[in-house]
């Protein structure tokens, strides 16, 4: 290693600790429409200006939310520890208890009234938003609609703990959508057993969540402007609420500000985008969609699209994953890419922002 | 791919969206080596003819 690299090698590394420090433990909480999601977007775009990129921001309406303490009991004073789906409208409600265990069910139930418990087969997953933009599916579309249709007075859902769509977080909310108007609240599949004894009984559910109207931003920047092809590489800069959002994506992120340093005298063929995209963690992933708006009719210049998501972790490799590469690109990128140590080619895994693109025809990559 | 990293993946995925997604699970030098290796393979898509 020669002088030279030593420096850039440390250089780079104070880089990255610095973005991680800033967004991780700074500013922490970057949920979509919060301020810190704002404070977040600002500095990616001064950062990308101060070296030397243009910078364009596109902004959007998203809804934030507060609070998220709730309380259910029985009429004999049992009480039940249950949290506020997130994003649901807030409650006071008394009902009997329904519990049901499948979708045929739940289409069947009489629970006009209600306090609708979901448990077993049909709470297996949480469901995917009802207005999703990019795909659907039918189980859950379905059980949205039994839902709409029960006439039921709130939903108390208890959700099997591994599913891979909740990512590590336990008990995982089944239904965290803010196009979704009827009360909800979720509990462990423990306290759900408990709950079950109770089924036909009267309880009294109360929750205190409520929706913000707010704005967010997805930044994107920009050198070598006047090239008729783009390289676009992103990554999302939201993260669940409350939580550091390190790995999921504060890596990400992280790599785009140092490639911003990196290729601040690129002079090759493409212009070169770094977009950091707000709402892969959010239900309705308003950031992504905003995007696609904005693309509509000129995705033909994406010559590339990367996209950067959970890389860094301490203990593991990196996973590039390929889709739809031309075969000298693909050539390029073994050598490149997976030549290097620490990485292995990953699965293809089109999932929330990863196949945005990749559903308009756009090559995304890893 | 290899059977490791489908447990990496899975290790990985049991922190996300929680209080334990810190920094300190994070190789703050993996991130710079994919950032360089990005830049050179962008460098080497950017002068294929």
């Amino acid at each position: 290693m020669t002088l030279h690299e030593h420096t850039s090698d440390r250089r780079n590394l104070e880089w990255v600790n610095a973005a991680l420090k800033r967004l991780t433990v700074d500013i922490h909480d970057r949920c979509v429409g919060s301020e810190n999601n704002q404070a977040a977007t600002t500095g990616f775009e001064t950062q990308l200006e101060d070296n030397g990129w243009s910078t364009e921001t596109r902004r959007f309406y998203a809804v934030d939310r507060q609070g998220g303490d709730a309380r259910l009991e029985a009429r004999d004073g049992t009480a039940f520890e249950v949290r506020a789906s997130p994003y649901s409208p807030g409650c006071t409600a008394t009902g009997r208890l329904k519990a049901v265990s499948t979708i045929e069910g739940l289409e069947k139930a009489d629970a006009v009234g209600a306090l609708l418990l979901l448990h077993g087969d049909v709470a297996r997953e949480p469901l995917m938003p009802k207005n999703f933009p990019f795909f659907a599916v039918e189980d859950h579309q379905r059980i949205i609609a039994g839902l709409e249709g029960s006439g039921a007075a709130a939903i108390i859902t208890t959700t099997a703990p591994g599913s891979v769509t909740a990512g590590g977080a336990y008990p995982a909310p089944m239904i965290e959508d803010g196009d979704f108007n009827m009360p909800s609240v979720y509990m462990t599949q423990k306290e759900g057993e408990c709950l079950l004894r109770f089924n036909g009984r009267q309880l009294t559910l109360n929750s205190n969540c409520r929706r913000i109207q707010s704005k967010a931003a997805n930044i994107v920047g920009r050198i070598n402007e006047g090239a008729a092809k783009r390289i676009v590489i992103a990554a999302h800069i939201d993260a669940k609420k409350d939580v550091p959002g390190a790995l999921d994506n504060g890596t990400g992120v992280a790599t785009l500000l140092l490639l911003s340093s990196l290729l601040t005298d690129y002079a090759g063929d493409f212009c070169i985008e770094l977009v950091a995209l707000n709402g892969e963690d959010r239900y309705a992933v308003p950031g992504q969609l905003a995007r696609v708006t904005a693309n509509r009719g000129g995705f033909d210049t994406v010559a590339l699209n990367i996209n950067i998501d959970g890389v860094g972790y301490i203990d593991g490799d990196t996973a590039y994953s390929f889709f739809n590469l031309p075969d000298d690109m693909k050539e390029l990128a073994s050598a490149r890419l997976l030549g290097t140590p620490g990485t292995v080619e990953g699965i293809q895994w089109p999932q929330g922002d990863h196949s945005s693109l990749f559903n308009q025809d756009v090559q995304p990559s890893p | 791919m290899t059977s490791n990293w489908l447990l990496e993946n899975m290790a990985m995925q049991s922190i996300t969206h929680t209080s334990d997604d810190t920094i300190d699970r994070i190789g703050a030098n993996k991130i710079a080596a994919r950032a360089v290796s990005l830049r050179r393979f962008i460098e080497a898509i950017s002068h294929r003819r």
